[in-house]
């Protein structure tokens, strides 16, 4: 993206260069101070030949093309957007096409699958540990920040499911059950059509 | 029966599946660019004014302006990053082109009173740049990748016929991981479980060699249109009104495998890949004050809106899974369950707000400048990254729409902080050539203690002004320690990497004056 810019960054770069009323001058600095500009003695023509030049272009382009001479304010009576083109045998206009348009380039598609990005975000969840608070006997339930992360393959890695308060692990359970709801596997579930898996070898 | 299914359709919710919290941080976390002056000078620019970053941090620094200038900033930033990973090391490096500010500041006299005046701005800017390669890779005895599939389907309730359909509602993670047997149903003592392939290794004692490749290009663009004006000698006031692009475009890349030699334990490998991208554009404000209680002293407050953003993601993946025990491999991609084509999210996202303070002193604030001898500038700056949020594109969101956003909402507040950041620098001018130095630190954004993660910088350049040009040169070296989760298990502990990315920046700005 930075690559395709660049030429055309380096045209307006140079175009404003030619501009520059600084050139045997030391460059203000507007950080320190910003000095005013000098008057450009040549802003009053400039405003001159742009009020011309508009009126030029209209009469050059007439030339070549008979809809810009309707530009000049008269109303032309014998204008019919319905016959417009009748010299060519048929009527047609280009800005007034009656007809309604058909494209046979279109080929109905699939819906899209809007499915967002997804994660559980169960596992964003800080743990609620029980801890002494210092300010009171026996132990209260504090909201720690934070969770449990195994980030070595050394010690003690026992694989255990935690439970759901997320508390510790229950003794020795490593089990992901699973209970689908039974009778309404549609529920929540796809459309379209039935994907089979492969058969297993 | 309406109840069950609105009941239901809640559940789905509760166990939450939304757009991922780390898009938030990723957003609102990073040096933001500026012109060769600037980022020499740390990127302080909340009170200094006088420059074309002004636009995008505190836009009523245009209001020094009583002349005009164009300026263009092109820049190269190479990365060097190093990823600690279960106990191993890996290094990787991704260098690119960027775009700090470009753009057109016409400043616009009072024809009747010279202590007042008013500036126009138009400027684009690169905010950040993605473009990067982390790579990692380690051995894991403890948990495996393929086990938030299984995590997801297990919570989810649904059957598997009701997922291996081709517009499914998990179609880029459960459905890929159903279909190529990666996790699949078993019935052990009577119990029916979730079980994915790797889970065989390592419930023996083994471990996965595990490998990450990610690859990210694209980056955070603005376009500032900004106008500020100076009331009087001591108070200037300005506003930017921000258009921001974002393009984020990652290629995952995760392989596990059974280093073992062992073909007895059913898994052998298998390979993961997410091609994933972002892309919207969205509308913001900045809105700041300078005043001047003396000449040479500046005091500079700005607040910037969050970015609202219409954002879409569009997203493909893939799975081949290599069994053992008998020998098969399976394979699939995401578009046989999202109708043949990627599938496409839209959504809004908000992200964090920004509030700064800034002073500045400028030795010798005069016209004269041969005698301008330099200046010192700081800011403090916080921003909310907790306030970043998500919704529905939709005009009539659903209820369970909502129910699902405002979860995400939760736990972006839960686990991200507000943060400060400090920007320092300074200038010593000599005459038409000046040196710069300047130091930058943003903290931490992540609530959770274990994830150490923060950005600095340390930059130095050089100027020349004469002859109603300008050229600036900076290098700007930036240390970006951050943490990258390859994914995430609600009831196992969780593994990371430590990412620190050392990033060598090159920004050239030329302009010149008219």
């Amino acid at each position: 993206m930075c690559y395709k810019i660049l030429p055309f960054i380096a045209i307006i770069f140079c175009l404003f260069s030619c501009t520059n009323k600084y050139k045997i001058t030391q460059t203000p600095d507007d950080v320190y101070y910003s000095p005013l500009r000098g008057v450009d003695e040549d802003s009053h023509k400039e405003k001159e030949n742009t009020a011309s030049s508009s009126e030029n272009r209209e009469i050059i382009m007439s030339k070549h093309d008979s809809r810009w001479r309707n530009l000049d304010g008269d109303y032309n009576y014998n204008y019919d957007p319905y016959h417009y083109g009748f010299t060519y045998g048929y009527y047609y206009n280009p800005y007034y096409y009656p007809y309604p348009v058909y494209n046979y380039g279109i080929t109905p598609s699939n819906p899209k699958n809007t499915t967002p990005r997804t994660t559980n975000l169960g596992s964003y969840s800080f743990h609620n540990i029980n801890t002494v608070n210092p300010k009171s006997s026996g132990p209260v339930k504090f909201y720690v920040p934070g969770r449990d992360y195994n980030n070595s393959n050394w010690g003690n890695n026992i694989r255990n499911i935690l439970t759901p308060d997320k508390n510790s692990s229950s003794g020795h359970n490593n089990t992901r059950s699973y209970s689908p709801s039974s009778g309404s596997g549609s529920i929540g579930g796809g459309s379209g059509r039935p994907v089979v898996r492969p058969a297993r070898n | 029966m309406k109840k069950a299914l609105l009941f239901l359709s809640i559940f789905n919710i509760s166990i939450a599946f939304a757009q991922v919290p780390e898009d938030a941080v990723r957003y609102s976390f990073y040096i933001p660019n500026g012109s060769a002056r600037n980022m020499a000078i740390g990127g302080a620019m909340g009170s200094l004014g006088g420059e074309i970053t002004a636009a995008f941090v505190n836009p009523a620094g245009l209001a020094f302006y009583r002349n005009s200038e164009v300026v263009f900033t092109p820049g190269f930033i190479m990365n060097n990053n190093s990823a600690a990973y279960r106990d191993s090391n890996s290094l990787t490096k991704k260098n690119a082109m960027n775009w700090g500010p470009t753009g057109l500041i016409v400043g616009i006299p009072n024809s009747y009173d010279e202590h007042k005046n008013s500036a126009i701005a138009i400027a684009f800017n690169q905010r950040t740049s993605f473009n990067n390669i982390i790579n990692y890779s380690g051995l894991n005895n403890y948990s495996s990748f393929s086990e938030q599939f299984a995590e997801e389907f297990a919570k989810s309730g649904l059957s598997i016929e009701s997922v291996l359909y081709s517009n499914s509602p998990m179609p880029y993670t459960v459905a890929p991981a159903l279909y190529t047997y990666l996790i699949d149903t078993v019935r052990v003592n009577g119990v029916l479980q979730i079980k994915a392939a790797p889970e065989y290794l390592l419930d023996s004692g083994k471990s996965v060699m595990q490998q990450m490749n990610k690859t990210t290009k694209g980056g955070i663009y603005e376009w500032a249109f900004s106008f500020a004006t100076k009331i009087n000698e001591k108070w200037l006031f300005g506003g930017t009104m921000g258009i921001p692009i974002i393009n984020y475009q990652s290629n995952t890349r995760f392989t596990e495998s059974d280093i073992s030699g062992d073909t007895s334990n059913r898994f052998s490998s298998f390979t993961y890949t997410d091609d994933f991208k972002t892309y919207g554009t969205g509308i913001n404000f900045k809105m700041g004050a300078i005043f001047r209680p003396k000449e040479y002293i500046r005091i500079g407050f700005a607040f910037h809106t969050p970015d609202l953003m219409v954002l879409s993601d569009t997203r493909k993946t893939t799975l081949t899974n290599n069994l053992e025990n008998p020998i098969s491999t399976y394979s699939t991609s995401s578009l046989t369950f999202t109708n043949n084509e990627p599938g496409e999210a839209k959504y809004q996202m908000n992200t964090a707000w920004k509030a700064m303070l800034s002073a500045s002193y400028v030795f010798r604030e005069i016209e004269n400048v041969k005698r301008q001898k330099g200046f010192i500038t700081a800011d403090i700056e916080y921003v909310k990254h907790k306030a970043s949020r998500f919704s529905s594109n939709s005009d009539a969101p659903t209820s369970s729409e909502e129910a699902y956003y405002k979860s995400l909402g939760k736990v972006i507040k839960d686990n991200y902080k507000g943060a400060f950041n400090f920007r320092i620098g300074g200038e010593l001018k000599f005459n038409i050539i000046m040196a710069r130095l300047g130091f930058a630190y943003y903290g931490n954004p992540y609530k959770d203690p274990a994830f150490k993660a923060n950005n600095m910088m340390l930059s130095g350049g050089l100027g020349y002004r004469n002859n109603g040009f300008f050229v600036d040169l900076t290098y700007a070296y930036m240390i970006k320690k951050n943490v990258d989760l390859p994914y995430r298990l609600e009831d196992r502990a969780n593994t990371f990497s430590n990412i620190k990315q050392k990033q060598g920046n090159i920004l050239l700005t030329v302009g010149v004056k008219f």
